[in-house]
């Protein structure tokens, strides 16, 4: 049976998660105006190629992968926090300035298939199913990194390791 | 959100790192516009005219003959076969973002003390990278590695950051990875963050790994972007490229990048 033009979900998706997806793409490019880049070039092939879209899983989990290769591709600076950074020192809050740091060191270390699923874990909100999806990996692998990540960042935040 | 594997305490730590701008709007009609036809993507025209220049260069007698002479494009990568936790770890996370790793193929491409560089070619025509360091071995804390994109692939040096540590004196540590494609190279050298030399062996198929360890931050002074020379046999520099390892983000901070030229 054919499938009926996904177009109008994707409109949808655009303007429901927006924020979701700028909040991905700017923490894997590092740059909130590559990020909004990211996110129309990635709706924009989302729309060109949607007839390609087999239906196998959300179509959700579909653009976030478009959407992802799009950021990965733009930036190559990933988690390069200045904005908030900047953004907390001007606000006089160091309390916190020494953890936030080490987080950031922590995370920008880690390799990139970690980040992402971290990513899209706390930023895009998305479950192991659809994680796993996005990023073309098993479910299981998506526990285990998820757990890796855990530890890396546990261990960073409490022994100052990165 | 479901409550498998989310830890609050992290949670809102990573809140502060990207917080979520719920006033952001995008502009779907943008969006419409790009796929509207009107406006063909740089990406796709590059695509077209890479695509055009390769049909056109296979179909030439130097084309075929450069082919040829490329030969079999895995059979470059050599050393000795790597254990299993290691296989099992390009493995487990096959097929990665856009790259396909072949896990069998891994082998051990360079080492520097406990700390072991693996490489694996991937259907791509590249390759794909696993460190194992003492605090991150990859029986214990898989993480797949990292793939080589073409373009880094075909540079004549890449290099980057593969794992980071620090120990309780505060040292900071650091492992830089790389490949140089130059076949007559013999060592690495190149500066840490406080300017020191850095001086490592090439091992296998033009790999390399180099422990790096610090009492200062890498960004202590601004970016750390030291000059790579590849020195062959007689101590002849074959090649000098400055290459970003760490980028200063904030004073203090510092942001890395896996290898890349």
């Amino acid at each position: 049976m054919r499938r009926a033009d996904p177009l109008p979900e994707l409109e949808e998706l655009y303007r429901e998660g927006f924020a979701r997806f700028l909040r991905v793409a700017q923490a894997v490019t590092g740059d909130r105006e590559s990020a909004r880049d990211a996110v129309q070039e990635g709706f924009f092939k989302a729309i060109r190629h949607r007839r390609s879209f087999r239906g196998r899983g959300p179509l959700e989990a579909w653009v976030w992968r478009i959407v992802l290769n799009e950021a990965r591709h733009a930036g190559r600076r990933p988690l390069d926090l200045t904005v908030e950074a900047e953004r907390e020192s001007a606000n006089g809050n160091g309390d916190s300035g020494d953890e936030e740091e080490r987080l950031r060191v922590a995370v920008s270390a880690l390799p990139e298939r970690q980040r992402l699923v971290l990513f899209l874990r706390y930023y895009a909100d998305l479950d192991y199913a659809a994680i796993a999806l996005a990023l073309g990996i098993e479910r299981g692998t998506v526990s285990a990194t998820l757990s890796a990540v855990h530890a890396s960042l546990r261990r960073a935040l409490t022994e100052a390791p990165m | 959100m479901t409550s498998i594997d989310f830890d609050p305490l992290l949670a809102a730590e990573l809140e502060a790192l990207v917080p979520l701008d719920e006033q952001a709007r995008g502009d779907w009609r943008d969006v419409e516009h790009r796929a509207g036809g009107s406006r063909r993507s740089p990406t796709l025209l590059l695509a077209a005219t890479l695509a055009a220049m390769l049909v056109a260069l296979l179909v030439t007698p130097l084309g075929g003959a450069l082919v040829r002479g490329v030969g079999d494009l895995s059979s470059w990568l050599t050393g000795s076969p790597a254990p299993e936790s290691v296989v099992s770890d390009f493995g487990s996370y096959a097929p990665q973002l856009g790259f396909d790793p072949e896990p069998g193929r891994a082998v051990l491409v360079a080492q520097d003390g406990d700390v072991i560089l693996y490489a694996t070619i991937n259907k791509q025509g590249t390759y794909c990278l696993v460190a194992s360091t003492p605090w991150k071995r990859p029986d214990k804390l898989p993480d797949g590695g990292t793939c080589i994109s073409r373009a880094y692939a075909a540079a004549p040096l890449i290099a980057g950051l593969v794992g980071a540590s620090s120990s309780a004196d505060g040292t900071q540590i650091y492992v830089i990875a790389g490949r140089t494609t130059d076949a007559a190279a013999r060592t690495i050298r190149f500066s840490d963050p406080t300017g020191a030399p850095i001086e490592r062996a090439i091992g296998s198929s033009g790999f390399f790994v180099a422990t790096v360890e610090t009492d200062e931050p890498a960004c202590e002074s601004g970016d750390w972007r030291p000059a790579f020379d590849v020195i062959g046999a007689n101590g002849d520099e074959r090649e000098n490229v400055t290459i970003t390892l760490g980028s200063a983000t904030v004073p203090g901070g510092c942001s890395f990048e896996a290898p890349h030229p």
